[in-house]
């Protein structure tokens, strides 16, 4: 195998999603090649760092509380599932989870059924277009009463022209009704130019603020100016001394001798051989598994030595999981040597309903957890 | 004690039956028995399953409230299928499935939430600069907040397969169940994103982009 195929293969191969044979040629590869190695020694390291990754929730009984309630509330609305109260509340869960059942195929009625269902999906559409012309409607309304109150006003002053009525009116008259006129509309022009200079005022600061926001650091040279430099030049020896201990801490970590660490190592193991065979080609007729066997046996003498160790020690967890782990790798060493796709399925699907990968993998985040 | 059998099978004493030992609350047997009506069982369903699902939800949202109104959403909307659900053994992809178009929905309710803020809304005006203060900007280096923000800058597709790959170690054939996604696109995408998360997660690993 070449370099380039195996790196292009190595998320994969650490993913434990490669067939059994590929594997092989790239665990050959890498024990190899030292820059794969290397590529692939990272590969993992990242891996563990993102296992020690904690994140600010967990599931409180609050929450619990919370989900139990809602199912209470569905209950009580009557789903017929749990509890299937009297009278008319009983009556209607049960017609619910009838009409439920139905519509999910509990009839053999099929066209009948498509046809409710397209009519039903009919209505639905219609009545969904109904509100959203309805909700437009509302939308535009408030705009039209704009328009409909400004156009009344200019109806009402052609029907009846101002200039036209105070001519009708006496000289006095016409005078202080000129100088009211004139009042009311400087005003409202004032009125209306202190509106707009609000406005103006308003999205100019909205305007600066976002300038602000958008470009933080100021055009002109500032004391800001250095003391982002400094910024970036903590932000770099911050990265460097992190990195640093990181590195430290990771070497301490894998020179560390200890039953914690080799206990580690065989779950690693045995998840690594567990995800191979469960990527077995099921559809195959021919299997060549020796080398799994081979190697279930040995990690199988390795499990139980270090299951008593953890009894020994009262770490029950630990005692449990590999305890779980046994008969699994009891049925790998123990398939025939040219086992049946049968053979195979059975111990795929006895670790899927154990889900034995998954227990193993938590075991090596909180190891790697408690590591960092 | 362990012993090899005439026949070279390899049988542990103590252990009767290990091969096809059963573990009791198995996933089908709590299924079956919360379909049933057991609300223990279904208790034990959300123990079980609770943290991976409220864990993978605020990865995918980034906030703990509304992680936690989802988680809540998904165990509801779980309830509500119990009898549609067929595949016992793999509960937890189902959960995740539910989980996944829970969190998705959050995610665009909210995008179109953000759309519709105006320039001169008081939010916007008091929205902080994204530049943290410089006190802050070293506290804010630890490495969670460092992951939990490379993972803010992927794309959602990239961030539900790195997160269900990564932190929930789910299997390629799981996640394509999970998210509806193809083998290459979901290899793609992870790719991709694990190259991103290096990108920013790195400088403070020592280790080589």
């Amino acid at each position: 195998m070449k370099c380039e195929e195996c790196l292009a293969l190595l998320e994969e191969y650490t993913d434990g999603e490669l067939d059994v044979r590929t594997a092989r040629l790239l665990t050959t590869h890498i024990s190899a090649c030292m820059a794969c190695e290397r590529a692939w020694k990272e590969l993992r390291c990242e891996q563990e760092m993102y296992a020690g990754y904690q994140r600010e929730v967990d599931v409180s009984p609050a929450l619990w509380a919370a989900v139990q309630g809602r199912i209470e509330d569905e209950r009580a609305v009557g789903s017929g599932q749990w509890a299937v109260g009297s009278g008319q509340k009983a009556a209607f869960g049960f017609s619910l989870a009838r009409l439920r059942e139905w519509l999910s195929g509990g009839t053999n009625a099929l066209g009948i059924r498509h046809a409710i269902v397209a009519a039903l999906a009919f209505v639905v559409i219609g009545t969904i277009a109904g509100m959203m012309r309805y909700v437009d409607w509302q939308g535009r309304e408030p705009s039209r009463e704009v328009v409909t109150q400004n156009e009344s006003q200019k109806n009402t002053q052609t029907a009846v022209d101002p200039d036209k009525l105070v001519a009708a009116q006496g000289p006095k008259e016409q005078v202080a009704e000129k100088k009211n006129r004139e009042n009311t509309e400087r005003q409202a022009d004032s009125r209306q130019s202190v509106n707009e200079g609000k406005r103006s005022n308003t999205l100019l600061a909205a305007r600066d603020k976002r300038i602000k926001r958008v470009n933080p650091k100021p055009l002109a040279p500032s004391a800001d100016r250095v003391s982002d430099e400094l910024i970036t030049k903590a932000d770099q020896e911050y990265k460097a001394a992190f990195s640093t201990i990181a590195d430290a801490y990771r070497r301490e970590r894998e020179q560390l001798p200890g039953p914690a660490t080799e206990t580690a190592r065989h779950v690693e193991r045995a998840e690594l051989l567990l995800r191979s065979f469960r990527n077995a080609d099921l559809s195959s007729t021919a299997f060549d598994l020796a080398y799994e066997q081979q190697h279930s046996k040995k990690l199988l003498y390795k499990n139980i030595s270090l299951r008593r160790d953890a009894a020994a020690k009262g770490d029950a967890p630990t005692e449990e999981l590999l305890g779980s782990l046994e008969p699994i790798l009891l049925d790998i060493a123990n398939l025939p040597n040219d086992p049946s796709p049968e053979d195979v399925r059975a111990v795929v699907e006895r670790m899927q309903r154990k889900e034995m990968v998954a227990a193993l993998q938590v075991h090596s985040m909180q190891t790697s957890r408690m590591n960092y | 004690m362990m012993k090899q059998t005439t026949m070279g099978v390899i049988e542990i004493t103590g252990q009767p039956d290990a091969c096809r030992g059963t573990l009791m609350n198995s996933a089908e047997d709590l299924v079956e028995r919360a379909r049933r009506g057991d609300e223990e069982a279904f208790r034990l369903i959300f123990e079980r399953y609770g943290r991976p699902v409220i864990s993978f939800i605020y990865d995918m949202v980034g906030e703990r409230g509304l992680a936690e109104e989802l988680t809540q959403e998904t165990f509801v909307r779980a309830y509500r299928s119990l009898n549609a659900f067929r595949d016992e053994a793999r509960i937890s992809t189902w959960l995740f499935g539910i989980a996944k178009n829970v969190a998705r929905e959050a995610l665009r309710a909210r995008h179109k939430e953000n759309s519709k803020v105006g320039i001169t809304d008081q939010i916007v005006l008091n929205l902080p600069d994204e530049q943290p203060a410089p006190d802050c900007r070293l506290l804010d280096k630890e490495l969670n907040g460092v992951i939990r923000d490379a993972l803010k800058t992927l794309d959602e597709d990239k961030r539900l397969v790195f997160t269900l790959r990564v932190f929930q170690q789910r299997s390629y054939e799981e996640i394509a169940e999970i998210t509806g996604f193809s083998l290459a696109k979901l290899k793609t995408d992870l790719h991709r994103a694990r190259i991103e998360m290096r990108r920013l997660v790195s400088p403070y690993m020592g280790v080589k982009q």
